[in-house]
């Protein structure tokens, strides 16, 4: 396993590094190369995953090597390979692998063709270095480095300004977060000596009693630790009020969007802490945080998606109010419910994304759905993936989409809170509203930009074979895992949650059928039929009803079009200030007191005492001896002795 | 006679120093019409120097904290003073870092003619071996020789090769610099009269009053503060860069501020640190200020050169942070000293990634200097279309100054922060401001020159990059990923002559 697992990372890196000094011209050799250094590693991780599904659980820790180490104390880099690893493993290579396929097609006309896929590979490698890492460290590089992969990408094409401040905003934002990661890193150092998980979590049981002073109240310390921590986790995957970055970074090329803004980087911060589960079992008041910020997080961003008309930006929001739905199973301590909606999502939202790229393609680049239309016909493939894609993320049942989601939605209704549950079924509504939007608007009505229907890319086989692929897990990967993995002990050595979920498996759930059977008579499913039912009559039969609702509620579609004044705050408002202050802090303090004031006035001032004293050296030789008699009486009178 | 002993035999140390002398001087007779002979002898006594310093750091013992490769020559019997050279844990890096950035700095001033080439690679020269003077000496009157005679070097070089305001900026520099080291020579001759010996290492095993030990603390941490520089005596350092010439900026930056923290090192930490324990409360202040404070006024830069010298004050600051923490060790009973050890090494690594860092973005800007003619920064735009491999390696250097985790800039920060903590949790909040405001300053610098779209016909007509200027560059990239991705390789060398470091502290009362 340790072969195995070292090839899944190192690959990518290899592949990214012979792109980047191999002087390669043509685009098929690159596309080789780049495909196969994620395509091993693909086949490695599903290897390593059905051998664990049929049940070969283990836990293997690997010391690669050392990084710094001191008396007490050993920074390393390794490699830990358990279940979560494997089914994260399985997600980043599986996506990455089919995004690297689809962007041969969609990147071909692209003059730095190369230079695309040097970034995704090390993209890949940067992930897979978070998802393998076996300490705080690791973690935290691999962390920066997908943030750097990300602002790569989405500054791709470098000559749009617009490209290049989202990439500028989304790094400087996911850096406010990794001081929190970082901070939380250097806390669980300073505690433990080690800032391996393995020792980390061994010490939790005698660190529960720590406390540390802040300014002189004393705070637990392991829920501080959580706490930092989690401020990197909510700005890596987008929640609310460090989510703003991600729908900018859809400037990025579009099968980035899919493999980095929704199926994989983002849900770092999911992973991170289903990783560190025993750490925020102990973190009760933060978890409360967290599942609140996820509530927020999945219903209010889901109402922006509705007001949105860019097709990309639609998806980018619906992804950050999915994450929503994580965090929410993460506050509730079902982590493994989470990593669960994490799979199935990554695989649905990375379809969508993709048939979203198709249709940008096929639209010129146009990417507001209200001009387009009528693509159904000319792109039957597309929509019919795309199809499956929407019907997943709805949660209809049987779709995967239904397993994950649902299970979320559940906890709270067996577990009773009620708020939580009654927003996030409502959230259904908002999804299923926003998805049918984009599935009428594109696919239904007139074709408005006049596309021939003899175009060839629907029938480009790289474009297609990724959405053909993808559309499997997404309609199946839910269901067949359901009861094999989900609830067969297959976390049991890594999250710690594997008591909980049994027992809600027992008491609730029994049965994966039973599951769906029973769906059909609850609320979330007669939500979601309401919702299907009237997107019909808005985005379908009749816009006039949409048109009088928008106008008798102009004000909350004010709010929702300025994304809650996030837009205006981070775009406008940040910077001047940020820019003022800093000029203030130069020109006025800097220069003005320090330099002109101090030391240049330093110096002026002894060259105005000089320039005084300078006038006593006159050169007369009669001014020097009357100055001499003068100083000679003073000299006798003081000491002659009388 | 094998190998090893035929080393000790050998004064190394001497020809450290001397040979790239002895270059210069040899330089200072060639014709100034013979560009490639100059490049030769040039490019043939850096190299050397390096080869010497590579086999200096080859059989450098790195078990042990004890002097290596002494030579002691009686120098003024009378005074007791003497020859005395040596390398221990922190001047073996030093010596490495100066011999590599001189290298560099030679092959990147073949990029560009200019006038008397042979008196400015000379000068170089000098300043390679006036520098390895400073780190080999262990006789304090031998250090402060070298110590001063270094100014001289880059004197010239700013003052005759500099910007159209180089007399401000060379007059500025050398009168600030010189003030802080004629207080150190009074504390210099206070302690070898005190202690009979003007050998450094003696200094470390007296008993001083805090009172008397606070005024010596004050001439030595103007004297290291103003050089590194600590806020507020920095001024000097940005009217200094943005006159000097690009390769005058590059060993400026790279290792003349190092001086500053390796002179801590030697003596402040040893010599005084009941007054350091007893100031600690304002020095560390002063060194968050610096790196937040300077982060802010980066940020306000309009001229490259001005932001990557206020940068370096910024990174400097987590130095002085590492230092100031150490003084803690004083505590014993309360202080982990593995924790303040780790923030020492870390102050030590980020000054030898700063050298490799900044003397990539100054040849940077020096490479779009030297086509463009002009540093402000909003005079570029578009430069990532016109250079891409150069924009791409800027970028490198760029993500590397804010602190990216494998790259060498991180892991200086990372062991500060970890002594922060340990001895202050706001301390460490306050410091980790930097991820923010170095990706700030760093970043928007990029994005500005690298990205957008193509501005003004100076850009349009870039020159791709020649081989002089990619070469020195693809050196430095490669040495700060390395110690970005094993940083031990460096940190072991350091490791016991800084744990003994602390153990004297921690000893001493």
């Amino acid at each position: 396993m340790y072969i195995e697992s070292l090839l899944i990372v190192l690959l990518p890196l290899l592949g990214s590094t012979i792109l980047l000094f191999l002087p390669i011209k043509s685009n098929t050799t690159t596309s080789i190369l780049g495909n196969i250094a994620i395509g091993i590693p693909m086949l490695l991780s599903i290897g390593l995953l059905i051998s664990f599904l049929s049940g070969n659980i283990s836990t293997e820790n690997y010391h690669l090597y050392t990084w710094y180490a001191g008396n007490i104390y050993l920074f390393e880099i390794g490699l830990l390979v358990d279940s979560l690893t494997v089914i994260m493993s399985f997600i980043v290579t599986f996506i990455s692998f089919f995004v690297h396929i689809y962007s041969i097609a969609y990147m071909e006309k692209d003059s730095s063709f190369n230079r695309f896929f040097i970034y995704t590979n090390f993209f890949t490698f940067s992930m897979l270095l978070i998802v393998f890492s076996n300490n705080f460290l690791q973690l935290f590089i691999g962390w920066e480095l997908v943030g750097l992969s990300s602002y790569l990408l989405i500054g791709f094409w470098y000559k749009k300004a617009s490209a290049v401040n989202a990439n500028l905003k989304a790094f400087i934002v996911n850096r406010v977060g990794d001081i929190g990661l970082l901070l939380g890193v250097i806390l669980v150092f300073i505690n433990c000596n080690s800032l391996n998980y393995e020792d980390f979590f061994s010490n939790l049981s005698s660190l529960k009693s720590n406390y540390i002073n802040l300014m002189g109240f004393e705070i637990h310390l392991l829920p501080f630790i959580a706490l930092l921590l989690f401020i990197g986790a909510a700005a890596k995957s987008a929640q609310i009020p460090l989510h703003f970055w991600l729908p900018d970074s859809m400037e990025g090329p579009t099968p980035i969007s899919a493999l980095i803004h929704a199926a994989t980087m983002v849900t770092a911060g999911i992973f991170m802490i289903a990783r560190l589960s025993p750490l925020y079992d102990l973190s009760e008041y933060v978890l409360d945080l967290i599942l609140f910020i996820g509530v927020a997080t999945a219903f209010f961003m889901g109402l922006v998606a509705l007001v949105q008309n860019d097709i990309k930006r639609i998806i980018a929001y619906s992804t950050i109010s999915q994450l929503g739905y994580m965090t929410v199973a993460l506050g509730a301590s079902y982590y493994s419910f989470a990593i669960y909606h994490l799979l199935t999502h990554a695989f649905f939202k990375a379809l969508l994304f993709l048939c979203a790229g198709s249709i940008i393609l096929k639209c010129h680049h146009e990417q507001d759905i209200n001009r387009m239309g009528g693509l159904r016909k000319l792109m039957p493939l597309t929509f019919a993936t795309f199809t499956i894609a929407g019907f997943s993320l709805i949660g209809f049942p049987s779709m995967s989409g239904f397993f994950s989601k649902d299970l979320i939605i559940d906890i709270f209704k067996y577990e009773g809170n009620s708020i939580a549950y009654y927003l996030l079924v409502l959230s259904i509504f908002i999804t299923t509203l926003y998805t049918a939007k984009i599935f009428f608007k594109v696919f239904f009505g007139d074709n408005k930009l006049k596309i021939e229907k003899n175009n060839e890319l629907e029938h480009k086989d790289t474009l297609l074979i990724p959405l053909v692929v993808l559309s499997v897990p997404s309609a199946f990967i839910g269901w067949s895992l359901f009861d094999t993995m989900l609830f067969n002990n297959f976390f049991k050595y890594s999250i710690s949650d594997f008591a909980r979920i049994e027992l809600f498996y027992d008491t609730y759930i029994s049965h994966s059928t039973v599951f769906i059977l029973h769906s059909f008579n609850s609320l979330s499913f007669l939500v979601l039929l309401l919702g299907l039912i009237s997107s019909y009559y808005l985005y379908y039969a009749n816009d006039k009803i949409l048109n009088s609702i928008e106008t008798k509620f102009l004000v909350f579609k004010k709010i929702l079009i300025n994304e809650y004044g996030f837009t205006k705050f981070s775009n406008i408002i940040v910077p001047k200030y940020f820019k003022k202050f800093a000029n203030i802090i130069w020109l006025k303090s800097d220069v003005n007191v320090i330099d002109n004031f101090f030391v240049n006035g330093m110096a002026n001032l002894i060259g105005l005492i000089s320039s005084k004293i300078r006038l006593i050296q006159t050169g007369y030789l009669y001014h020097y001896a009357f100055t001499m008699i003068i100083g000679l009486l003073i000299f006798l009178i003081t000491f002659y002795e009388f | 006679m094998n190998f090893n002993m035929f080393i000790q035999n050998i004064p190394l140390l001497s020809f450290l120093i001397w040979i790239p002398i002895l270059g210069g001087i040899i330089l200072l007779f060639i014709n100034d019409k013979l560009p490639h002979l100059i490049k030769i002898i040039g490019f043939l006594f850096s190299s050397l120097t390096l080869l010497i310093s590579i086999i200096l750091l080859i059989n450098f013992d790195q078990t042990s904290y004890s002097l290596q490769y002494v030579e002691k020559l009686v120098w003024i019997k009378n005074l007791n003073i003497n020859y005395h050279l040596a390398v221990d844990g922190f001047s073996i890096l030093f010596i490495i870092l100066t011999t590599i950035i001189t290298s560099v700095i030679i092959l990147f001033n073949f990029s560009e003619l200019r006038e008397q080439n042979n008196k400015y690679t000379a000068l170089f020269l000098f300043l390679e071996g006036l520098l390895l003077g400073v780190f080999c000496a262990f006789d304090s009157i031998l250090f402060y020789i070298f110590f001063e005679a270094m100014l001289i070097p880059l004197f010239l070089i700013i003052g005759i090769w500099g910007g159209p305001n180089r007399v401000y900026a060379t007059i500025k520099f050398f009168i600030y610099t010189l003030f802080g080291s004629v207080l150190m020579l009074v504390a210099l001759l206070y302690l070898s009269f005190k202690v009979n010996s003007f050998y450094i290492p003696d200094y470390y095993t007296m008993a001083l009053e805090l009172d008397v030990q606070i005024l010596i603390f004050m001439a030595f941490l103007i004297s290291f503060g103003i050089k590194i520089p600590m806020w507020p005596v920095h001024t000097w350092l940005p009217d200094a860069h943005v006159e000097a010439p690009s390769s005058g900026s590059v060993i400026l930056a790279a290792v003349l501020l190092k001086v500053g923290g390796y002179g801590m090192i030697r003596f402040l930490l040893p010599i005084t640190p009941d007054a350091g324990m007893y100031l600690n409360s304002i020095l560390i202040p002063l060194s968050l200020i610096a790196i937040i404070y300077i982060s802010f006024v980066a940020i306000a830069q309009e001229d490259m050169k001005k932001l990557i010298a206020y940068s370096s004050v910024a990174h400097m600051g987590f130095v002085t942070l590492g230092i100031f923490l150490v003084f803690n060790a004083i505590n014993p009973n309360q202080i982990s000293q593995d924790f303040i050890h780790i923030g020492l090494q870390g102050a030590i690594i980020q000054m030898l990634s700063h050298g490799l860092i900044s003397a990539g973005l100054f040849i940077c800007i020096g490479i779009i200097y030297s086509r463009t003619k002009s540093r402000m920064i909003s005079e570029q735009s578009g430069v990532g279309q016109i250079m891409p491999v150069f924009s791409a390696i800027m970028m490198f250097f760029l993500l590397a100054n804010s602190g990216l985790p494998g790259t060498s800039g991180f892991v200086g920060e990372f062991m500060v922060l970890i002594a922060s903590m340990h001895i202050n949790i706001f301390y460490a909040i306050l410091a980790s401001t930097t991820l923010v405001l170095a990706a700030a300053y760093s970043l928007w610098l990029g994005k500005r020159v690298l990205f957008g779209e193509i501005k003004g016909e100076k850009v349009i007509s870039m020159n791709a990059l020649k081989i002089d200027e990619l070469w020195p560059l693809l050196i430095l990239a490669f040495l700060v990923l390395l110690i970005g991705i094993k940083p031990d390789i460096i940190l072991n060398i350091s490791e016991e002559s800084s744990l003994n470091m602390i153990k004297i502290i921690g000893n001493k009362y």
